[in-house]
């Protein structure tokens, strides 16, 4: 009597249990699709989270604290903001890394095993456990094994909690991989990636050896990705201070000064970064922007220096802020 | 009763001999996988068209390597600081010696260093090739680099035909430089 009362209120207990599950399932389902649409930062950073460093291989390049990752963070950053597509991104470092570099395989010939093998062990298991419990409930069982079978679930509720474990682990999967199959591109403002670890590294780097130029160039970089203008200008002064005719110090200070509407201050350091590197392709497009803000409009000059950063670079990501600068004044001439 | 005793052994079979075939599959993988070095990342690009680049050396002057075409060239990215580049620079310089009649063209590009730094180094070891700066990486990254030293191998029609990642000794300098001549 009390046995089939226990019985009939198992179900509403099952019930409830699974009910609990699923609330769990759909809560972490919305949180992970997040409600509000990706920025460029956003997009910047996922994609970064899935490229592998190649310096420190455990890690994605938005983890890694190395120079290169940080030299692959700001290709990523411009080309984010150049209004690259996704694929174009990752296909970018593929063709020079190979597959290797993606942390996310794409789903392409042996990859499928890959991708398959956690959704076919899942159902592998559920379907042992399920044959299993079913024999056992078919067969006369030992007294011993009676005892324990009495006190298990029974198949079907086993079966429905493998199915929402299954489908736990398949919905978010199916969630994370879909956006990047359908390939949103959303551009915006101005990218600009998480680089704290840098930073810290180099930060400590450079009080170790304060006349590092590399590292202070680098630290300038950092303090400029991360948006720090004031420390990213102390750190390329303090570089040019060692060594007055560093390139990066130069052109990177410049650009801090385009950006701070000081053209004519960046115009002087980049005539400098021209003398001393005649054939690098920042300082022109830079020297360009200079000399347009200063004359207000499209001088020969200016115009001069933008067909000269597109003859250098014409694979450059920032080729379109040329192309932009030329069509402005001259849309028909421009190359 | 008996055929409730038969069946289970014969599905238990089936599966044992999945279950094997899977174990085995497993470990043979996982062997395979012990034979590679995983932190070795091989490059796409050999084989392929080397990319282009125009850099300027710690001279100053501008070198573009479309301008080589028609010569083989080694390409060596280098650090003052990397250890090995120490051992491989006098390999280097005269390996450009011996190939000077073969119009072997010799480059160096200088890897996350300083110019004062590269140049000291330039000195010490009497490299007498152009050492290019790459003051953004960007010219690494083209050419997949991740760990210097690294070393190209690129033929006269400007495909690449090896690449050497870690120092170079004598027999896989002249090997690989034999790969290009070819």
């Amino acid at each position: 009597m009390t046995a089939r009362r226990r019985a009939a209120l198992r179900l509403p207990a099952d019930a409830l249990l699974v009910g609990a599950v699923l609330l769990v399932v759909v809560a972490a389902l919305l949180s992970a699709l997040g409600l509000r649409p990706e920025g460029a930062d956003d997009r910047a950073r996922r994609l970064e989270s899935e490229l592998r460093c190649p310096v420190c291989q455990g890690l994605s390049i938005a983890d890694s604290p190395a120079t290169l990752a940080g030299e692959m963070r700001s290709v990523v950053a411009e080309q984010v903001a150049a209004g690259a597509g996704d694929a174009d991104i990752r296909a970018y470092f593929v063709e020079r890394y190979g597959q290797w570099i993606l942390l996310v395989p794409d789903a392409v010939g042996a990859n499928l095993l890959l991708w398959a093998a956690p959704g076919l062990l899942l159902l592998g298991g559920a379907a042992v456990v399920v044959t299993r419990t079913r024999r056992r409930g078919v067969r006369a069982p030992v007294e011993a094994v009676e005892k324990v079978a009495s006190e298990r679930p029974r198949p079907l509720a086993l079966a429905a909690v493998f199915g929402i474990v299954i489908a736990a682990v398949a919905i978010p999967l199916a969630v994370a991989v879909g956006p990047r199959a359908l390939g949103g591109q959303i551009t915006g403002g101005q990218a600009t990636t998480q680089a704290a670890a840098p930073i810290d590294d180099l930060q400590a780097r450079v009080t170790t050896n304060p006349t590092d130029v590399g590292a202070l160039v680098a630290l300038g970089d950092a303090y400029a990705v991360a948006g720090r203008a004031g420390d990213a200008a102390d750190a390329y002064g303090r570089a040019l201070k060692v060594e007055p005719d560093d390139i990066g110090a130069l052109v990177g200070l410049s650009s801090l000064l385009l950006g701070a509407g000081r053209p004519d201050g960046a115009l002087t350091l980049l005539d400098r970064a021209v003398a001393i590197a005649p054939d690098l392709p920042d300082a022109y497009l830079y020297r360009a922007i200079a000399r347009y803000q200063l004359a207000g409009s499209l001088t020969a000059d200016a115009r001069a220096d933008a067909l000269r950063f597109l003859e250098l670079a014409p694979n450059d990501p920032r080729r379109t802020l040329a192309d932009q600068l030329l069509a402005g004044a001259t849309p028909s001439s421009s190359p | 009763m008996s055929a409730a005793v038969i069946r289970p052994s014969r599905t238990r079979l089936v599966a044992s001999a999945i279950a094997g075939i899977l174990l085995i599959g497993a470990i043979a993988l996982i062997a395979v996988g012990f034979t590679r070095d995983p932190s070795r990342i091989e490059s796409p690009l050999v084989g392929r068209v080397a990319p282009e680049f125009r850099l300027v050396s710690l001279a100053g002057a501008t070198v573009d390597l479309a301008t080589l075409r028609g010569r083989p060239v080694l390409l060596n990215f280098w650090a003052s600081w990397c250890i090995p580049c120490r051992d491989e620079a006098p390999l280097l310089r005269a390996a450009q010696e011996r190939y000077a009649a073969r119009d072997v063209a010799f480059l160096g590009i200088v890897y996350q260093d300083s110019p004062a730094s590269a140049q000291a180094f330039v000195d010490r070891y009497g490299i007498a090739y152009p050492s290019l700066l790459d003051p953004d990486g960007r010219t690494a990254l083209d050419y997949g680099v991740y760990g210097i030293p690294e070393t190209y191998f690129i033929a006269a029609d400007g495909t690449i035909r090896a690449k050497q990642i870690g120092p170079l000794d004598a027999a896989s300098l002249e090997r690989q430089i034999q790969e290009a001549l070819r």
